[in-house]
């Protein structure tokens, strides 16, 4: 129950800089997630976090309480890894009460807590058994009592659900949400799989080579990423870029390129004239906010071939040919047209973002 | 075409089992004959007239019937298995404790001169032992441990522990430190963590490292002659040796290298399992974050 501050955090391994001068603020209670590719850092700063490597430069506060130079066992971190790290020479019930036992628990007092954890996970007919023995989804819940026992300041979160089966995972997804509202503990999630981070975080940070791209509560970062790396990162299938040209007609602003020319609404022509400096933008649009049609409803639409289609059930994502690039495009249900056929897209205008060319920073 | 591949596995196998135990089990043999029965032709591949006799020599017993017949060997042979056993215990495990210490810190900590240093310990194992006999007589001899339970101690102190150290360094690798991580996490300090997480993991390993330590040094004849030889702590290899002599009694010897054997035999038999679990993993390259 502590908020965590990272001041200015570095972190390099000779050379290489792993995490670059980091800023972030998690708030008492809050379920923070650490969101980017592998490589990116996010796992060097739970790392640190957690005092299992030491910063190069920069600090870190538990509350008001630098604990820079705190050992691992002192800073009362609970940690979840990825490989679960249970201790294979012991049962479950003492994987579970190690932390309490190190705590010197008496006897009475440790088991009864073990046991209350072990029914909360529904692992208690499994207290007798050796690690070895268990499922993937079992270690990974005898891991989570392990570190739900100490009722620990932070709870450390190193992509525990990777391992686990797709299935298990959306239902794994659930309890894990909603198991951390109960304890209210402050929680740091580290994974690369954007489904998870939306929809369990409270807030999320966006990190690419070890900087912090963009950080906020999930839909500020869907519905606004402020670079293209957030843009295209977050949302499935990911977002489509197209380059352009902003050209000044009689009737209004125009983006364009070599397949299509749409006319800029109002309120961002605005903008658009205000901002921006070079008449090279890239414009992003989500495959949700595109629609394809048999028949040209618009001289702002334009026409692709398909190239693929991936029936979903629900959904159906087409992917589309023009000129040199691959589009996708989500429909509700099946789309109204056949592979190698011609399609025209349109774009619902309201939705589309702008990037700078060269900063690849959002201009709207 | 498999059938005749089948029956040159068996050959060849028969001939490997017969070409290793063959000897063995001669020994066995000629340690259960009288002297006599020994030089018989054709060689008696079962002795005829079995005897306790040459064991019974080597215990200082004395059969009914038999009057005493005195070698020099008797009394030595028994103070030769002491002195082995004083070596085979105390050696590897003041051995085992230098490198379950020195193997964690090489697998764990990165520090200066780690690599260099981890070189020089395999090449230690590189020279072979004759080349060093020499050195190491010089300085045992200057500084008085010659025939000494402590040079001997020393002398198989530098023999094992490059070799544990490598060995253990591989094997604490092995141990993911994810593992040692929750630990710290849960809140032990590096010590705890070693002591209650890391020893009970490599327990088996370490185990079976120091058991082919201790055969290493009770099997050692080199060395053995050069400190111990012809001195009070003659360990019981030399003794053995020591037994071709004009008058060689060839059915005492076997029995006492049937004794010295069962020893060794005994813990590979028992510990096997363990033993071959062991996998030699390469330190430099095997290394944990």
């Amino acid at each position: 129950m502590v908020e965590i501050v990272l001041e200015n955090l570095t972190k390099k391994f000779g050379e290489k800089t792993a995490v670059d001068n980091l800023n972030l603020k998690v708030e008492d209670e809050e379920f923070f997630v650490l969101l980017g590719p592998s490589g990116c850092g996010k796992t060097t700063t739970l790392n640190i976090i957690a005092g299992l490597e030491k910063a190069t430069t920069g600090n870190i506060y538990f509350g008001t309480t630098l604990v820079n130079d705190v050992p691992t066992e002192k800073r009362d971190v609970a940690m979840v890894f990825q490989s679960y790290a249970l201790y294979p020479h012991i049962t479950v019930f003492d994987n579970i009460a190690f932390p309490l036992k190190i705590k010197r628990f008496p006897k009475s007092e440790f088991k009864r807590k073990v046991k209350e954890v072990s029914s909360l996970l529904r692992i208690d007919n499994l207290l007798n058994r050796m690690p070895y023995e268990l499922s993937g989804g079992e270690r990974q819940r005898v891991a989570l009592a392990r570190a739900i026992v100490r009722e620990p300041k932070v709870f450390l979160l190193d992509e525990p659900l990777s391992n686990i089966d797709a299935k298990l995972r959306v239902y794994a997804r659930a309890e894990l949400s909603k198991l951390q509202k109960d304890l209210k503990i402050t929680t740091i999630y580290v994974t690369h799989d954007q489904v998870e981070a939306m929809s369990m975080a409270d807030r999320i940070a966006v990190m690419c080579e070890g900087k912090t791209m963009q950080v906020g509560d999930p839909s500020t970062i869907f519905e606004k990423p402020r670079n293209k790396f957030v843009a295209d990162f977050v949302g499935m299938p990911p977002m489509n870029f197209f380059d352009c040209q902003v050209s000044k007609k009689a009737d209004g602003l125009y983006l364009e390129n070599d397949f299509m020319s749409i006319c800029v609404p109002e309120e961002i022509a605005g903008f658009i004239g205000k901002h921006v400096t070079t008449p090279e933008l890239m414009l992003g649009i989500r495959p949700h906010d595109m629609k394809i049609l048999k028949v040209r409803s618009s001289e702002e639409d334009f026409k692709c071939k398909v190239y693929a289609i991936e029936p979903l059930g629900t959904e159906t994502i087409v992917i589309l040919e023009v000129r040199d690039s691959i589009i996708k495009v989500v429909t509700h249900g099946a789309p109204p047209v056949k592979l190698e056929e011609e399609a025209w897209v349109s774009m619902d205008k309201s939705r589309i973002h702008l990037f700078d060319m060269k900063t690849e920073k959002a201009i709207l | 075409m498999i059938r005749v591949r089948k029956i040159l596995v068996y050959v060849i196998a028969i001939f490997l089992t017969v070409w290793t135990l063959g000897p063995i089990y001669i020994m066995f043999d000629l340690s259960l004959m009288h002297s006599v029965e020994i030089f018989t032709i054709p060689f008696h591949f079962i002795p005829e007239t079995p005897t306790p006799y040459n064991y019974a020599r080597i215990f200082g017993v004395i059969l009914p019937g038999r009057t005493y017949e005195p070698t020099l060997s008797e009394g030595a042979l028994q103070s030769g298995f002491v002195n082995s056993a004083i070596a085979t215990v105390v050696a590897p495990l003041i051995g085992i404790t230098l490198s379950v210490l020195a193997g964690y810190s090489f697998a764990r900590y990165e520090f200066k001169f780690k690599g260099k240093l981890l070189i020089f310990l395999i090449l230690t194992r590189a020279l072979p032992p004759i080349t060093i006999i020499i050195p190491f007589y010089v300085i045992l001899s200057q500084f008085n441990l010659l025939g000494t339970y402590g040079g001997l101690i020393i002398v198989y102190l530098s023999m094992i522990t490059p070799l544990l150290t490598w060995v253990l360094i591989g094997h604490f690798a092995t141990i993911p430190i994810d593992i040692e991580r929750a630990a710290r996490t849960d809140g032990c300090s590096r010590l705890q963590t070693i002591r209650k997480v890391v020893l009970p993991i490599a327990a088996s390993g370490i185990l079976a490292s120091l058991l082919i330590a201790a055969m290493m040094v009770w099997n050692d004849f080199l060395f053995a002659l050069i400190v111990s030889g012809g001195t009070r702590v003659q360990t019981l290899t030399p003794t053995i040796a020591g037994l071709f002599t004009n008058n060689t009694e060839y059915a005492i010897m076997s029995a006492a290298a049937v004794l010295g054997m069962i020893p060794t035999i005994t813990v590979a038999l028992l510990f096997q399992k363990y033993i071959l679990r062991l996998r030699i993993v390469d330190p430099i390259t095997a290394k944990a974050p």
